[in-house]
């Protein structure tokens, strides 16, 4: 626990000031009379924050697991989109209607307590997270913050034009929209640029995928046209050879790849990506900033060390490092703490249902179990065709890490495994939203 | 701690339900391990699409071993579940089938035609595959439970017994059917309602 004190006395005042400054509207008169406590705690509580794969999961799960406890899921948005298969919208195999759903069943289903608000501040002492709805009581939370973007590592990006410009999309909703509006309406012989970010970064393979996929519209439907993939890492970053054979197969002229080309500088009223190798000329670029744990996880004061990016936390547990009862799961989770597994929904799926059954286990008085997590990503490179990566991993008693337990990649392309990737979205959305 | 872990894993690999008179959370070593499973043949397995097997349900013995085959390198096919059947003991692989075979069997729910089904009866009834599956698929022991499962699987692992891929003696009975025809049976199987 390496928290200070100062560190301590900050988060707390945040937590009064969140309570007293943002938790005022919705909050009902009476409670605020009192403590601006909503929904009193009676019997065991979890509280989960972050509806996505990692949070909805982590609800379930701990609901299945101990149906006594009470679960209280806390989401700002009320619709959930998927991530994965949101490439399958940008390159038109898909909609945005196939990948947005509702929480309707978790509560149906399981008796979670769904509130839509944002949490503002954290008091770990006092087991309270402060959300702009009121102020809620905890035994344990868990918290799935998922990714935010750090527009400020590219200079010209952190302003709304480029931003609007330049959508990153590794949030689905919105931003997927906009990059798919932009492909339609571009014309044909136009020239699109995808930035992919230094890892660590949100799935691995998103945006070699999303690059195969605007080839493949672009090949279909936009005569003359070029994706110039620049990466700001050495090399395809994941399923690197079956990626390679698919472009060189399918996208010889069409797509070009450039590694050690991290974007330094973009330009919102030029379109001009100024890369490590040199400018480009975009019509359509979609730029995927740097990535870092979600904002809520830097206002909750579940940051470490003082550079860090990520959330450190047990990898027995997934209990965070500097507060006791509180989880991270999900992709802002720190890989040096527990372990090699990739940021990924499958992951964040499997820690999900890690973290539930640790804390509704020690809830109990009972011993945490060991961790036991499943990764298996498919990518589309073009409409029928998948690749794949699947990996088991366990506890290290050793490293005190999570470790692979075996795993690999798909030998080659083939319509099967793309039939699987769209079978497997329905059965893990079931298991996350079912 | 550590000694505990342990002392709780050995309590959990012996019954596989353990504790449960006096926990609160009773949790088998194949729950544990199978949950993960789930991201793929969902909640207690019952995958809902096309190609991704129903395994809630399914009948422990044959589970069990077609996991350990997995893991031997022995169903090809199945490429993703000889990667990750490889990261687990004998032991944990019976654990998961345990654990899954405990479900309630639940039907597929995809579209059946109705012409290759009706096709695919007339196939399997020429052929005694009711004789090992049960007049309504159900299986026993070794012989897996068929009757609802999903048709797209169904019908790929057809192919993987006519092509060798799979091999088996009482399965060699594909050998010389086309693909409509395994495709009939795979319809017909699947779409079992009983």
């Amino acid at each position: 626990m390496s928290i200070t004190r100062r560190n301590f006395i900050k988060y707390t005042f945040a937590a009064v000031a969140g309570a007293s400054v943002l938790g005022h509207s919705a909050v009902a008169p009476a409670a605020q009379k009192t403590s601006g406590i909503i929904m009193p705690k009676k019997g065991k509580r979890i509280v989960v924050l972050g509806g996505g794969w990692g949070g909805c999961t982590a609800a379930k799960y701990a609901r299945m697991e101990d149906p006594k406890v009470e679960v209280i899921l806390i989401e700002r948005d009320p619709k959930f989109i998927s991530c994965p298969i949101s490439n399958l919208v940008i390159g038109g195999q898909k909609t945005m209607k196939d990948i947005t759903f509702t929480r309707d069943k978790l509560a149906k289903n399981y008796g979670i307590k769904i509130v839509y608000t944002e949490a503002t501040a954290l008091d770990a002492v006092k087991k309270t997270l402060t959300t702009k709805a009121g102020t809620i009581e905890y035994d344990k939370l868990i918290v799935s913050p998922g990714i935010s973007y750090d527009y400020d590592a590219i200079e010209g990006l952190n302003n709304a034009a480029a931003i609007k410009k330049f959508p990153a999309a590794f949030k689905a909703g919105a931003e997927t929209v906009a990059l798919r509006e932009k492909l339609v309406a571009m014309k044909p012989g136009g020239v699109v640029v995808l930035a992919v970010p230094p890892v660590p970064y949100r799935c691995p393979p998103g945006p070699y995928e999303r690059a195969s996929l605007i080839a493949n519209f672009l090949k279909k439907y936009k005569k003359g046209s070029k994706i110039i993939v620049v990466d700001a890492n050495d090399d395809v970053t994941s399923k690197g050879p079956l990626f390679k054979k698919a472009w060189a197969d399918y996208y010889k002229d069409i797509l070009e790849y450039i590694p050690d080309a991290a974007v330094t500088k973009v330009d919102a009223s030029t379109g001009v990506i100024t890369t490590e190798q040199g400018e480009i000329k975009s019509d359509v670029a979609n730029i995927i900033p740097t990535m870092t744990a979600g904002k809520s996880a830097f206002d909750l004061g579940l940051m470490n060390k003082p550079d860090d990016k990520f959330v450190r936390a047990d990898a027995y547990t997934l209990e965070s490092y500097n507060f006791k009862d509180v989880y991270v799961i999900g992709d802002a989770t720190h890989n040096g703490a527990v372990g090699g597994v990739p940021k990924s929904g499958y992951v964040a799926n499997s820690m999900g249902k890690v973290a539930a059954s640790a804390a509704v286990r020690t809830l109990n008085g009972q011993e945490p179990l060991a961790p036991s997590l499943i990764n298996t990503c498919y990518s589309m490179v073009n409409d029928d065709e998948a690749i794949f990566v699947a990996a088991s991993y366990k506890y290290d008693d050793v490293s005190k890490r999570i470790i692979s337990a075996s795993g690999g990649t798909s030998p080659e392309r083939s319509v099967l495994f793309g039939k699987h990737a769209e079978d497997w979205a329905l059965g893990i959305w079931n298991d996350i939203l079912g | 701690m550590q000694k505990l872990r342990l002392f709780y894993c050995i309590v959990a690999a012996a019954v596989l339900v353990p504790v449960a008179a006096f926990a609160a959370s009773a949790v088998s070593e194949g729950e544990r391990l199978g949950r993960p499973c789930a991201g793929c043949h969902a909640t207690d397995g019952y995958a809902p699409g096309e190609y991704i097997a129903r395994i809630g349900g399914q009948n422990a013995e044959y589970m069990t071993k077609v996991m350990k085959d997995f893991a031997a390198g022995k169903r090809k096919g199945s490429v993703e579940m000889s990667l990750l059947a490889k990261g687990y003991s004998e032991a944990d692989l019976a654990a998961i089938s345990e654990y899954y075979a405990g479900k309630p069997w639940k039907n597929s729910t995809n579209k059946i035609d109705p012409k290759k089904s009706a096709a695919g009866f007339k196939i399997a009834k020429e052929n005694g595959c009711f004789d090992c599956h049960g007049t309504k698929g159900e299986g026993m022991d070794a012989y897996p439970r068929i009757g609802g499962q999903n048709s797209g699987y169904l019908h790929e692992v057809l192919k993987r017994y006519q092509t060798g891929k799979i091999e088996s003696e009482e399965m060699a009975l594909v050998k010389d059917m086309s693909d409509s025809q395994l495709e009939a049976l795979a319809q017909y199987f699947s779409g079992i309602r009983k």
